[in-house]
């Protein structure tokens, strides 16, 4: 027996097949001195358009969104622009800024190319936030604007360290979801991590990608066109060292359907896997228990850590077995805030595409 | 007996025989040790300095962070406002960072600004707050240092029971400072010890302006002083920023004195050549012990190999025993050198902060970097000492009456001319800056063969020299003769240091005249505006005499040049320094025929007068100049000094940026005594041209005084090498010193002998190491300088330069050899010699 575990140990030493470095806590750091922050409960739940608007009282919260795109060529892309927001907690009160902080991530790949920038900004100081009447919500020049209090029909315009320049015109074609209960979606077994969550995922994209004025030719312009999803979250429990991570997913059927799972990783507790299936016409459904699984089936090796980046997602109902895949290797953002978000391939018993985010591996 | 057990028996037999020696003798294998100890702990030293000084302000190419671009009020009465800042952000120039200044009154301590016992540092330091988010995204090494600490909860709270920010200064103030308890203001919180980090301005302490406005400091008392173009702006971002600024607000180019072009490239070079010359140093010193070594034991090789001991053991024990004192002085000197480094530090500081006005950085010692290059060393003078020494060692143990013949006079010579030969064939055909490196140091190897050749030849020159009248005269010179064929390797890292460091100040002073010189001639004018739009006729007013300065790009033979403007008139053919030039040069100029080339285009693009050459569009402001549409033939008139400048560059007519477009952001004004400037000082930046000349050139000596102290640490481990080796060999002297005194020598007499000795032999080196350094300047200056950097500029001796080298390392040798000549003890000791 010793000799086999001797064996088993010294195999897995050669062929790297060691199971993903121990997760640390992907917002600890930012947040480490926030207050505690007001509690998310399930009696209070989400309205809009109001809460497309920012919840300073909250630790953490973010809008994040992610896109699939194809240009006329057929060349696929995968797209992302969040904005996160982090209460702080100075030990002074300052007349710049007011407790708050903001960071902005905006990410673009190719087949064969990776652009990324991370951009900081204090509350208060008036280069960053969200607003909802109209809904604008800006850090610099990185803007997503709406002419009313709705999130769409909207026009979201980036650039990324002078190589790329976005700008899309984002349409819908179903309702906003929220998700768990009303939107109060709980994260661990325990209930004591807890966000209020929705999303939009059936985001029409349309516009234009401009690659390459850095190196000094023209860049060069593509028109592209796709499906985008939308998340907007916001919590206190999660800002939290003790809440290790997430492998989250969002998913396009082909049929139209939409899913999102998630497993979060916390500390001292079973690993928490729930997640929502949304019907072609918007009907959605909370996936939990027994219901669903999440596995790992695959590893990359990033920044020399072993990064699970192929994944089984099993549904009983509807019944689903599917083969997630990244789009390309190395979508990782290494950001202060560093972690995996790249586009996946989606197979098996249904077809698909969509984007893959795990946190908790840097 | 079976053969192998005889060889260990022989092999321990030898091993307690060295150990033996080492108990008897044991000041030879200490020093031994002590000399391998100081070139490691010398190459340590050198590494760590160079390391430390290599990440000073000096050796960065990008400006200080608060150096560079700005914009700020137009006028006093008006000020920036946060709406500005914010408008101009979101507009897209992410590269504008608020900051608001504070000078004070600030206090060292906890004690309130006004209160009693804290010392008041207002006339020392300026406070500055940074929008340390928003630096961030800039992707600087200082921005990220500054931001990590403006966000970091782990930074300690000097000051108990009190609300404190995290603030970083230059390492130079941060040492000068010495404020352990924090810095307190009159309002606001408090401020924690700085942080040292490099691009910050001397004088200045830097805190996130969200701690910046705090208590009574408000926007309203303390407006925002600039916003700082954290990265550099090119033209196009500085003209659109220009279109976007409103009316209250300027935008202020970055000065051009500031701009650092290629001193920073040529200093980070200095530096790298430094830590070649000590290692090479530090080899020679190396394999001098070895091969001392080597001939205190050979006597008793000969004898145990009498006995029967085989010449293979005797080899294998005299590698092993060397070896052991290279694998124990080794990490040795390389920890008392990082502890003396270390234990230096603050010295070095404020002296690099006092003396330089230049930061030195603590270094952080990589120890297994350190310790790998010094044992690359040692091992590598080992592997020498086995090809050269040691083989001789068998030929000795196998039949000990054939003893090498000298070298006669012919031999030498011939070897002197194939040295000769090889080091012009290295310099002549060099042709890359990796080449030109190479033969300087074929050039150093090449001298000290030379020395190995002819010294112990011209020392004997001096013994048949010396009247017989003189019998200590003949003993000093005999006695060098002696010396100088056991100490070779000694002075070869003596010659090596010595020629460097005449070559370098050679270098550093042609560079130096040939600078201040071209400044003088370049900046004609008594003092230049820069601004970020060129000057009305109304600003300059009626008496004083504007020229302005235009600029374009395009393209000749495919490549990108840039492309400035000037006058053709007397003032502007005077003011340019044209290396090269046709008779009409002028002429064909102001024709529009021909273009002046900077040295860098004509050295990359192989071009000198007469030649032509396909000039492209010239591009103003990203539009064609009507009056150059491209492509176009032109004759080159000319070839002028252009020093610092990393980019090829030719001059057109005016007429080309007609109507005027492309202003380069600087201004020339002439007749201006007297004249009212206040209107021009309100536009842009006034400089007189006295004073930039003395900023360029206070630059350039703080640059160049850090190698200089480099050079003279390289030398000082070469004059201590040296002086174990007197030490080693003096040992040997004692019969004859014995002797000496019972002739009634007296002992101030021996010692002054012996020093008239060591110092006939170090001036004889010096006189060898004087030709090889003026030549290894040259190499330098046309060579390194031109394939590293594309311009060189003339070669020139100075006698009081030269004079002073010599005399300096001389004095440093001098001072060095006291130690053991001090510590001579020239009493009779028989019983040590009977024993012996």
């Amino acid at each position: 027996m010793k000799a086999f575990l001797i064996g088993i140990t010294a195999w897995c030493w050669l062929t790297a097949c060691s199971e993903p470095a121990p997760r640390s806590s992907v917002f600890s750091q930012p947040a480490a001195s926030a207050s505690v922050g007001v509690q998310v409960v399930p009696e209070r739940p989400v309205v809009w358009p109001q809460d497309h608007a920012s919840h300073p009282a909250f630790a953490l919260e973010w809008w994040y969104l992610t896109f699939v795109l194809s240009d006329e060529q057929q060349r696929q892309y995968g797209l992302q622009f969040t904005l996160f927001r982090f209460t702080t907690n100075p030990p002074y009160d300052s007349h710049w800024t007011n407790g708050q902080q903001w960071m902005g991530h905006a990410s673009l790949h190719t087949p064969t190319a990776h652009f990324y920038e991370e951009r900081l900004a204090g509350g208060g100081v008036g280069n960053a936030g969200v607003s909802a009447a109209p809904f604008m919500l800006a850090i610099d020049n990185w803007q997503w604007v709406s002419a009313n209090t709705d999130l769409f029909p909207s026009v979201l315009q980036f650039s990324i360290q002078n190589d790329v320049s976005v700008e899309l015109a984002l349409t819908t074609s179903g309702p906003l979801i929220a998700h768990g209960q009303g939107g109060y979606s709980e994260k661990s077994a325990s209930g004591k991590y807890r966000s209020y969550y929705y999303s939009q995922p059936f985001i029409q994209a349309s516009g234009q990608l401009a690659i390459g004025p850095k190196q000094g030719s023209a860049a060069t312009a593509v028109k592209v066109k796709g499906q985008g999803w939308f998340d907007h979250e916001w919590s206190s429990q999660l800002a939290n060292n003790d809440a290790l991570g997430w492998d989250w997913f969002s998913v396009h059927l082909q049929d139209g359907a939409k899913l999102m799972v998630f497993t979060m990783h916390v500390k001292g507790e079973a690993p928490y896997t729930t997640g929502t299936f949304i019907t072609a016409h918007g009907e959605s459904t909370t996936l939990a228990g027994d219901a669903l699984s999440i596995t790992a089936s695959g590893y990359e090796a990033i920044n020399g850590q072993q990064v699970p980046v192929e994944w089984q997602i099993d549904l009983a109902e509807p019944a689903m077995h599917l083969t997630i895949k990244p789009f390309k290797p190395g979508q990782w953002n290494p950001g202060r805030v560093a972690y995996y978000e790249g586009r996946i391939q989606v197979s098996g018993s249904h077809q698909g595409t969509g984007f893959m985010e795990l946190t908790g591996y840097q | 007996m079976p053969r192998r057990l005889w060889a260990i028996q022989h092999w321990w037999l030898m091993v307690r025989t060295l150990a033996a020696m080492a108990r008897q003798k044991p000041w030879q294998p200490l020093l031994i040790v002590v000399a391998i100890m100081v070139a490691t702990g010398g190459l340590s030293s050198v590494s760590l300095i160079n390391a430390g000084a290599s990440q000073g302000e000096l050796a960065n190419t990008t400006p200080g962070l608060l150096s560079g671009a700005m914009v700020v009020a137009r006028s006093p009465e008006h000020s920036i406002t946060r709406a500005d800042y914010v408008a101009l952000r979101k507009a897209g120039f992410t590269q504008l960072i608020a900051i608001s200044r504070d000078s004070g009154p600030f206090r060292c301590g906890s004690a309130p600004a006004s209160g009693r016992g804290a010392r008041d540092i207002s006339r020392a330091v300026e406070i500055i707050g940074i929008d340390t988010l928003a630096m961030a995204n800039a992707n600087l090494p200082l921005a990220r240092a500054l931001a990590d600490a403006a966000n970091s909860t782990a930074a300690p709270q000097p000051i108990p029971g009190s609300v404190s920010s995290v603030s970083a200064a230059s390492p130079a103030l941060v040492s000068r400072l010495d404020c352990p308890g924090g810095i307190s203001r009159d309002s606001g919180i408090a401020i924690r010890p700085p942080t040292p980090l490099t691009q910050i301005p001397d004088n200045t302490i830097v805190v996130p302006l969200a701690a910046f406005y705090t208590g009574n400091y408000t926007l309203h008392n303390r407006p925002i002083s600039a916003l700082v173009a954290a990265t550099p702006l090119s033209p196009r971002q500085q003209n659109a920023l220009t279109r976007q600024l409103p009316v209250h607000l300027k935008f202020k180019p970055p000065p051009a004195i500031q701009q650092p072009g290629t001193l920073s490239d040529s200093f980070q070079l200095n530096l790298w050549a430094m830590g070649m010359l000590m290692a090479v140093v530090a080899l020679f010193i190396v394999l001098n012990a070895l091969t001392l070594m080597y001939r205190s034991r050979l006597p008793q090789m000969v004898r145990l190999r009498q006995l029967g001991v085989g010449r293979y053991s005797l080899i294998n024990a005299l590698l092993g025993e060397l070896a052991l004192y290279c694998a124990l002085a080794t990490p040795a000197g390389v920890l008392a050198g990082v502890a003396l480094t270390r234990q230096l530090t603050p010295t070095l500081s404020s002296t690099f902060a006092n003396l330089f006005n230049a930061p030195f950085v603590r270094p952080s010692p990589l120890l297994a970097e350190l310790l790998l290059s010094a044992f690359a060393i040692s091992f590598a003078a080992l592997v020498v000492f086995f090809v050269v020494p040691a083989r001789q060692l068998g030929g000795a143990l196998n039949r000990r009456s054939r003893r090498t013949t000298p070298l006669n006079t012919a031999q030498r010579l011939c070897i002197t001319a194939v040295i000769v030969v090889v080091n012009s064939v290295a310099i002549l055909t060099a042709d890359s800056t990796l080449w030109a490196l190479i033969s300087v140091a074929l050039v150093l190897l090449g001298g000290s063969l030379l020395i190995i050749l002819w010294l112990p030849g011209f020392t004997r020159l001096l013994v048949r020299g010396v009247p017989p009248d003189y019998p200590l005269a003949g003993y000093v010179v005999a006695s060098t003769y002696a010396f100088s064929a056991k100490s070779r390797l000694a002075v070869c890292a003596f010659f090596i240091a010595l020629s460097a460091n005449i070559g370098m100040n050679v270098m550093t002073d042609s560079f130096r005249q040939a600078t201040k010189s071209w400044l003088t001639q370049r900046l004609a004018a008594p003092a230049y505006l820069y601004s970020a739009t060129p000057p009305s006729p109304s600003q300059v007013g009626s008496n004083i005499t504007a020229r302005i300065s235009y600029r374009g790009y395009t393209q000749v033979n495919g490549a990108p040049v840039t492309v400035r403007s000037v006058s053709d008139d007397k003032t502007s053919q005077d003011s340019l320094a044209l290396s090269q030039q046709l008779p009409n040069a002028w002429t064909l100029f102001s024709q529009n025929q021909a273009v002046l080339i900077n040295q860098q285009m004509a050295l990359r693009q192989h071009l000198a007068p007469g030649a032509k050459i396909t000039l492209g569009s010239v591009r103003v402001k990203d539009q064609v100049s009507p009056h150059h549409i491209g492509p176009a033939e032109r004759i080159v008139a000319g070839v002028y000094l252009d020093y610092g400048n990393p980019d090829a560059q030719l001059l057109l007519p005016l007429s080309v940026f007609a109507p005027a477009a492309g202003f380069a952001g600087v201004t020339a004004l002439y007749n201006v005594d007297g004249a009212d400037l206040s209107a021009l000082k309100a536009f842009g930046e006034l400089y007189e041209t006295s004073a930039l000349i003395t900023t360029s050139m206070a630059t350039f000596d703080r640059t160049f005084v850090l190698t200089d102290a480099l050079n003279i640490v390289t030398l000082l481990v070469a004059a201590l090498a040296f002086a174990i080796s007197v030490s080693v060999l003096t040992l040997d002297l004692q019969p004859q010193l014995t002797l000496l005194r019972t002739l009634g020598v007296r002992q101030w007499q021996i010692k002054a002998a012996l020093g008239a000795q060591y110092m006939l032999l170090c001036t004889a080196t010096a006189m060898v190491a004087l030709p090889f350094g003026i030549g290894l300047a040259g190499i330098f200056i046309y060579q390194v300088n031109r394939f590293a950097f594309s311009w060189v500029y003339p070669l020139q001796l100075s006698a009081q330069v030269l004079i002073s080298s010599v005399l300096f390392s001389l004095a440093v040798i001098l001072v060095v050899l006291l130690l053991p000549l001090g510590r001579l003890n020239n009493k009779v000791d028989l019983r040590q010699e009977g024993a012996g």
